[in-house]
């Protein structure tokens, strides 16, 4: 189990760097938030879920208190 | 590289001699590094020596802790003025045998000294000389003039509380030489000081001392032979040589029928209490690989510029790793804390229920 978490952590915390360094080398290079929102919302209708998140939460609130 | 050997031989017998009294320890060890001192040739030295554990089962089966015990009182006596028996412990002899044959063989060198050697130096490869150890005339009676002395003062000193009559301290100054050694006689020297000894604790003294270091003495004989019986079977091993320690384990009904029926509701319990965690655990983990792959697919079919490409792609390696750890983790919640768990509950049973037993 100990080998397994030591291969696991080495594993992840290299993922993890690369991420971090694409990212600043992505931003570094004129990415722009609002348009990878726009185009991931168009993907996979991210607006709709958040709302429909939101009136469920509202709805279960409505029913307990 | 000899200097070595030399300390390495030395420090392993050193080890394996721990079962003699610490003084002949010592003067073993003093006279086994002559040895080498005195011979150039270590390697052919050690043809003669082989081993320190050979050394050592020599000097064990030369080597009475019961008789030396024996000897040393002896010796302590002489210091009080008794006879001096002039006998080298065997040990002593079994050391200077080797030398003997170390010598025959031509590989001690026999150094001339560079200070001369006194007329009253003692080598321990000579025999001793028992009249060195006889004191002078002059040396007798300044010790009977210094013991007469404390034991004039002894006896003032402690005639209310050891029950000593008052009688005897003025009479003694009067007392011819002959009943003054007599006198003394009743006393002994202890750190220095004169405490009378009663005939009666004597006589009590003597069967308890022998009797307390009796089991001391055991001690010192079972180190011993098991160091013997250890070697021996290491050089010549037998079945029959090798002891039978074999136990079996035997079950404790009442108790095991108890734990049973405690356990196995409360590991249930238990082994559900860690089920939700896990399963809270597997479904993060779910989701988080799911929008991780997720990412991945839409960095490569959804964008034009390749800055948000990878803004994109360094997100989805992060939230895959996240995804990575939580999936490891459920896979412990399972394997790991689960059967570690039920693992523990089995060993507290079998430590609480059963009992080793030796096998008949």
């Amino acid at each position: 189990m100990m080998k397994g978490w030591k291969i696991v952590t080495a594993i992840s915390f290299a993922a993890i760097v690369l991420g971090a360094v694409c990212i600043g080398v992505g931003l570094l290079t004129g990415a722009d938030f609002e348009r990878i929102f726009s185009t991931l919302d168009q993907r996979y209708q991210i607006t709709a879920y958040f709302n429909w998140l939101l009136e469920a939460i509202a709805a279960v609130k409505a029913q307990l208190f | 590289m000899t200097v070595i050997n030399k300390q390495k031989f030395l420090a392993e017998l050193g080890r394996l001699l721990t079962f003699m009294y610490e003084e002949d320890r010592q003067s073993a060890l003093e006279m086994y590094e002559k040895i080498f001192d005195s011979c150039p040739d270590i390697h052919a030295l050690m043809q003669i020596l082989v081993s320190p554990t050979r050394q050592a089962v020599e000097i064990a089966r030369a080597y009475n802790a019961a008789d030396r015990k024996l000897q040393i009182q002896s010796v302590s006596r002489e210091d009080e003025g008794g006879e001096d028996s002039g006998e080298l412990p065997d040990f002593v002899l079994a050391i200077d045998k080797i030398y003997q044959q170390a010598y025959a063989k031509g590989l001690i060198e026999e150094d001339e000294p560079s200070t001369p050697v006194l007329e009253n130096q003692i080598s321990f490869f000579d025999e001793v000389d028992p009249s060195l150890f006889e004191p002078d005339e002059d040396e007798i009676e300044l010790v009977e003039e210094s013991v007469e002395k404390e034991a004039s003062e002894e006896v003032c000193e402690e005639a209310p509380v050891e029950e000593i009559p008052t009688e005897e301290a003025p009479a003694e100054e009067s007392l011819p030489v002959d009943e003054v050694d007599a006198f003394l006689a009743s006393f002994s020297i202890d750190e220095k000081e004169l405490v009378p000894v009663d005939t009666k604790e004597t006589v009590e003294e003597i069967p308890e001392e022998p009797a307390k270091e009796e089991p001391a003495a055991e001690v010192v004989e079972k180190e011993i032979a098991p160091t013997q019986a250890e070697l021996e079977i290491v050089e010549n091993p037998t079945e029959e040589s090798i002891p039978n320690t074999e136990t079996i384990r035997k079950a404790r009904p009442f108790l095991l029928v108890l734990y049973t029926l405690f356990a196995i509701p409360l590991t249930a319990a238990g082994l559900a209490l860690l089920l939700v965690p896990a399963a809270l655990v597997l479904v993060l983990a779910a989701l988080v690989v799911l929008a991780g792959s997720a990412s991945f697919a839409a960095a490569f079919s959804g964008f034009a510029v390749f800055a948000d490409m990878l803004v994109i792609l360094g997100t989805a390696l992060i939230v895959s790793a996240v995804g990575l750890i939580l999936l490891w983790l459920f896979v412990w919640f399972i394997g790991g804390a689960m059967t570690g768990f039920v693992k523990s509950v089995v060993r507290l049973g079998k430590k609480c229920c059963y009992k080793e037993v030796p096998a008949v």
